[in-house]
């Protein structure tokens, strides 16, 4: 099915549009992120940015706000021809960009959050009276009738702060205003709000770039689109002209031939269950997910970011706050982790997807880092509680040399390793526990290739040697490759489950988009 | 603070004073305890007595409250204020004349304040450290040039200060409340005064928008300069000398009514309203205690237990409160993960 | 490799290439620099001054410090998990009064009255991680409180107990004047006790522990680290360390009263910041600052010996942690930019 393109000449007539970024390219050391990128958003018009991890969005999005330089291209704004080299000439140019990493203070109320260093004042003092009837008439410009602009920001809930930071951007009287992801972990109700504010924004003049995954709420709201692939323009489109499954066309990844294939061999899954997990809840985040592990078996876990699927992986591990309800069985047992170190206990091990905030420590060495969770096995005895050096050694080595971490490195400090190095430290770390159960968030987040092989090698080793993994990640083909089985959340539900031969990415995109057609087993 | 201004949301305000409140309770009941054994004790002039005998507490008690609630702690007072009255002392002794002298002490003062400011600011060093080392050095200082001796400053100014009274109020006690007033006006109605919770919540986004995290450390670094000197100008008067072992331990007392009165050393959340309840608490505590007749070791004794007691209130209380204003559903910073980072302790 | 090999491979900056001078320069610093300015300074003073590098005068040095160098040990311990201990110069003096007040008062054995301080030591200890650990309150807070309260008791002791103790048994007598081999007896109990230290951070789990709760408490939790534990653990041995510094404190002074141990909380926050420990918590190692002690003592014999009036010693000292506290500053921001 032809993509559909837009022509020059259909595009809105006369108006210039407010932004006009041609021939954008960004390389990196090893990469080309972006290779002749156009994009284009016109004046009242709401333009989404749609695309695969990694095809480039945010990059685009950095140079837009000033944190990137683009290699090559140029970058015109409403009819004139602009460089941006840092953030505050993003900023006077009249590009305001709301992250998803909110800048609000929450000791401070909303009014001085919405107007933070730029407040009415009189000589030295802050003029009060001012500042509300500003940041009142700010949120009412928008449409927000509901937030009392003197409360503090701590007392409101993250849509509530959301909207605050849009007041936020938009007091700056910005001429583009660019959203990351901004319904990510919205309810449907806060996405409505969202989306009629947007959609009044439109009035006032302003091109509002989009960027999200959610391509349901795309085609609601936004006018036009550009679907990014590899760094490279493949669409731009208008949304009436577009269903959902053009859109999971358009922007599905690479050609299978790069994909990971797992060698697998049916008779390394066991009939028994080794993880059975049955009505688990955790708010609005989970909602009532059952799904099983055999052993030998690597079941993939995927969904846009949001969906719950990492709350999954967390509850596993005892770390989800809040209260839990449901059942989880260990060979057949019933158990409850309710902490790390107890599901630590229990046999099961969990690499969280940020390594640097929750897996590492970064002033002791590799080897330290691997080692820190079994100790306990390494001592000389309960009473003289001593660490076997030379044994630690040579059960770490024997492990680096399965994860292929190079010799050289264990004695560094970790900080100083490589993003993939270091992932495959943390992945020691849960080998040399030697885990029966092994949960793995985003396994090759900030990976370069050839270690993300290594990497996915070593995950098919574990399936091999009997381990039960369970793969969570937002990485398609990382998933396709990997899985036995694969479950699709959405919403804290699953949507989709498949086997690997049934599996296919464009099934997987619609699954997590929230399309029902495959549910079931 | 009760105005339009600031409270939409009456509960969560008043939440928000349970720990002050509790405090003046206690104040009241340690009152009573002590008037109980003590009838003839308790007075509006004892309260006045009492409050100008603290003078140097409060006054560095306002500017203690910015200190943390910037994030940053301040351990360099009472070792200043010393070193502050022997540099006064020292140069009245050799020109007679006061004025010179003070004028010197607000300059020594502020110039130190400006310099932790900086080491602080920019350097980034802990705060911790760099007044930890002014304690120590300072008080050096202040003891090796003086010979451990105290040097006599006498003169009308002195009198004026000790005996003075408008209305029935005293200097020091006027004093007291002035920096109260200025104290407030500057943290609620300021720019200054709004920064400083800023980036006692958040640099790094203080610093986005476009504020000199900086220059708000070098103004708080320098106010607490500036009350060092006022509390120096008080002391000395009072005692109508530069001790070198002056206020030794008032960093203690200023602390503990700052933090008693419910400001929290996580930086980010307080109030001068919150800091006065506290500094009425040890005033009267110092001197009911004092009142007592108790031996030396007593006081002590009792005053550690009445603070342990009263801080653990204040900590129990605030996180009570805490789990009852909670926010709704717990909302993060950020739209990523919804799990909050626990601290380790 | 050789040992040689492998000690300059844990010197040696590991990414040179990505390092440019400054950095290495700043990088190597961090790492001896501590031992190079003692070394320094070991030179200088024993070359102005002929009784600096006599047997008298180091064996002086090493008692002097060996009080504040057993505290300092307790106070790195806390300080690696991101704490403070404002009670160590209480406890301190506590520890002594209990076994002057036992030994003396109450003609209990010194074997017995040591038992009993050091186990009175190790419940503030005690107190003090269980509210830092489960009640969760800052760690400044509550020892602040506990030092406030341990020296209000302190004073109730000494003046039920004649306000001042003269504690005169052979044993502690012997501690002052006897030597092991060339060092006197408190140097050796320094050395031991630091080496002790040693072993327990880097060779037992504890220790890991530690670094890494100091170092990333979040990812501790989820390695299954029991950080409550850890953290009383921890508060429980620096209140033993102040504990043994008293008495090593009681054999020094022999008479025990208010004045006893009052700087020394400071003092040992100073060595341990001249070691280069940072108060962010998660690096650093007690040798450092035991070498920070040596540093300490050095500068204060110095001072001593030149007549510097007792009164400058302490400005000195204050000067100290400044100077200390900016070169590790300058030496952290220029490695990691």
């Amino acid at each position: 099915m032809a993509l559909p393109q837009q022509s020059p000449e259909s595009l809105s007539e006369a108006a210039i549009p407010i932004l006009a970024m041609k021939g954008i390219t960004r390389r990196f050391p090893g990469t080309l992120a972006l290779d002749d990128v156009d994009f284009t958003v016109n004046r009242s018009e709401i333009h989404a940015l749609v695309g695969q991890n990694g095809a480039g969005k945010s990059t685009l999005v950095k140079i837009l706000a000033g944190d990137y330089d683009a290699t090559a291209g140029s970058i015109v704004i409403d009819g004139r021809p602009v460089t941006i080299r840092n953030t505050r000439d993003a900023r006077r140019l009249g590009i305001g960009v709301v992250y998803q990493e909110l800048s609000l203070l929450p000791n401070l109320t909303v009014a001085e959050n919405v107007f933070l260093g730029r407040e009415p004042t009189r000589l030295t003092n802050v003029n009060q009276g001012e500042l509300i009837r500003r940041a009142r008439e700010a949120l009412d410009q928008l449409g927000i009738l509901h937030i009392d602009v003197r409360t503090r920001v701590a007392r409101l809930t993250l849509a509530e702060r959301q909207l605050v930071e849009i007041a936020k951007v938009l007091s700056l009287d910005p001429r583009i205003l660019i959203l990351d992801e901004p319904t990510a972990a919205l309810s449907q109700d806060d996405v409505e709000r969202l989306f009629s504010i947007l959609r009044r924004l439109k009035g006032r003049n302003i091109g509002i770039a989009y960027i999200s995954h959610r391509f349901k709420e795309i085609l609601a709201l936004c006018d036009r689109g550009t679907v990014l692939r590899g760094g490279r323009v493949v669409s731009v489109f208008e949304t009436k002209n577009m269903t959902l499954d053009m859109l999971v066309e358009a922007t599905l990844g690479q050609k299978q031939e790069t994909f990971f294939r797992r060698n697998v061999r049916h008779e390394g899954i066991r009939r028994e269950e080794a993880l059975v997990v049955r009505n688990l809840s955790a708010g609005d985040k989970v909602r009532d997910v059952s799904f099983d592990i055999h052993r030998g078996e690597i079941v993939g876990l995927c969904g846009l970011l949001g969906s719950g699927q990492n709350e999954v992986g967390r509850a596993l591990f005892g770390d989800l706050q809040g209260e839990v309800h449901g059942t989880i069985e260990l060979n057949g047992r019933r158990v409850t982790p309710r902490a790390p170190h107890r599901a630590k206990q229990l046999g099961i091990g969990f690499l969280t997807e940020n390594r640097r905030e929750e897996g590492l420590f970064p002033e002791m060495r590799s080897e330290e880092n691997i080692s820190i969770a079994s100790l306990g096995r390494f001592v000389w005895a309960k009473v003289l509680p001593f660490i076997r050096g030379w044994s630690v050694r040579r059960a770490i080595w024997s492990i680096a040399q399965k994860t292929r971490v190079a010799p050289s490195a264990l004695p560094r400090p970790v900080r100083f390793l490589s993003g993939g190095n270091q992932q495959k430290v943390v992945i020691s770390r849960w080998l040399l526990r030697d885990s029966e159960v092994l949960v793995f968030a985003e396994p090759t987040f900030g990976v370069d290739v050839g270690a993300k092989n290594e990497i996915y090698r070593q995950l098919e080793a574990l399936a091999h040697e009997g381990k039960s993994i369970l793969v969570i990640s937002t990485d398609i083909p990382e998933i396709l490759g990997l899985s036995d089985r694969i479950f699709v959340m959405y919403h804290g539900s699953f949507t989709a489950e498949f086997s690997r031969e049934e599996a296919s990415e464009e099934q997987i995109v619609r699954a997590m988009q929230g399309a029902h057609d495959h549910v079931g087993s | 603070m009760l105005s339009r201004y600031r409270n939409p949301d009456l509960r969560a305000w008043l939440l928000g004073q349970v720990d002050v409140l509790l405090l003046l309770l206690m104040t009241i009941i340690l009152v009573g305890i002590i008037d109980a054994r003590n009838p003839t004790w308790f007075t509006l002039t004892t309260l006045q007595t009492a409050i100008s005998q603290n003078a140097a507490v409060a006054i560095v008690a306002v500017a203690m409250t910015f200190s943390i609630i910037s994030g940053n702690i301040d351990l360099s007072p009472g070792a200043m204020i010393a070193l502050t009255g022997v540099i006064i002392g020292l140069i009245f002794e050799h020109t007679h004349n006061l004025f010179l002298g003070v004028c010197g002490g607000f300059g020594l003062a502020i110039a130190v304040g400006l310099a932790h400011g900086f080491l602080v600011g920019r350097l980034r060093i802990n705060a911790i450290i760099v007044t930890l080392a002014a304690y120590i050095w300072a008080r050096g200082m202040a003891v090796g040039l003086t010979n451990a001796t105290s040097i006599s400053v006498n003169t009308s100014f002195v009198n004026f200060v000790n005996t003075s009274s408008l209305l029935g109020i005293s200097f020091p006690f006027f004093v007291v409340i002035a920096t109260c007033v200025i104290g407030w006006y500057l943290l609620n109605r300021t720019k200054m005064g709004r920064y400083t919770f800023a980036i006692g919540r958040d640099v790094r986004a203080t610093e986005r928008a476009g504020i000199s995290a900086l220059r708000q450390i070098l103004l708080i670094f320098g106010f607490m300069g500036f009350m060092i000197a006022v509390a120096t100008v008080i002391t000395v008067s009072q005692a109508a000398s530069a001790q070198p072992y002056a206020t030794d331990g008032l960093e203690l007392d200023v602390i503990i009514a700052v933090i008693v009165g419910g400001t929290k050393l996580t930086g980010g959340e307080g109030s001068i309203v919150k800091t006065a309840v506290g500094v009425l608490f040890i005033s009267l505590l110092n001197s009911g205690l004092g009142n007592l007749a108790l031996r030396d070791a007593d006081f002590y004794f009792i005053k550690g237990i009445v603070i342990l007691a009263v801080l653990s209130v204040t900590a129990i209380t605030q996180r009570v409160a805490a789990r009852y204003t909670g926010q709704p559903a717990a909302a993060p910073l950020s739209v990523e993960s919804g799990t909050p980072a626990t601290a380790g302790g | 490799m050789s040992v040689a090999d492998r000690v300059l491979e844990r010197l040696r900056p590991h990414d040179t290439e990505r390092l440019g001078p400054l950095e290495r320069a700043a990088y190597i610093f961090e790492k001896v620099g501590t031992i190079v300015i003692a070394g320094v300074l070991l030179l200088v003073f024993s070359l102005t001054t002929s009784v600096f590098f006599t047997e008298a005068n180091i064996d002086n040095i090493l008692i002097q410090i060996a009080v504040v160098g057993v505290v300092a040990i307790g106070e790195s311990i806390v300080m690696l998990l991101r704490g403070i201990d404002l009670s160590v110069g209480s406890v301190t003096l506590f520890s002594a009064v209990v076994i002057g007040v036992l030994n003396v008062s109450h003609h209990t054995s010194v074997a017995l009255a040591i038992l009993v301080a050091l186990l009175l030591s190790v419940g503030v200890g005690l107190v003090n991680g269980i509210l830092v650990a489960l009640v969760r309150v800052e760690p400044i807070i509550v020892t602040l409180g506990t030092s406030l309260a341990i020296s209000g008791l302190n004073q109730r002791l000494l003046a039920d107990n004649g306000s001042w103790i003269s504690v005169n048994d052979q044993f502690f007598v012997g501690m002052v004047v006897n030597k092991i081999w060339v060092l006197p007896v408190m140097a050796v109990i320094l050395f031991v006790l630091y080496a002790a230290a040693g072993v327990l951070l880097r060779k037992t789990p504890f220790g890991r522990y530690i670094y890494a709760v100091g170092g990333n408490p979040r990812a501790a939790h989820l390695a299954g680290i029991p950080a409550p534990l850890v953290l009383i653990a921890a508060y429980a041995l620096c209140g033993l360390c102040a504990g043994i510094a008293g008495v090593l404190i009681t054999a020094q002074v022999g008479t025990i009263s208010q004045a006893v141990g009052g700087d020394l909380l400071f003092s040992a926050i100073t060595v341990v910041v001249v070691g280069g420990l940072s108060l962010a918590g998660g690096a650093g190692s007690v040798e450092k600052t035991l070498v920070g002690a040596i540093i300490f003592g050095m500068i204060y014999n110095f001072l001593t010996l030149q007549s510097f009036s007792n009164y400058y010693k302490q400005a000195i000292a204050g000067f100290l942690i400044l100077g200390a506290a900016v070169l590790i500053q300058l030496a952290r921001v220029g490695r990691e930019r």
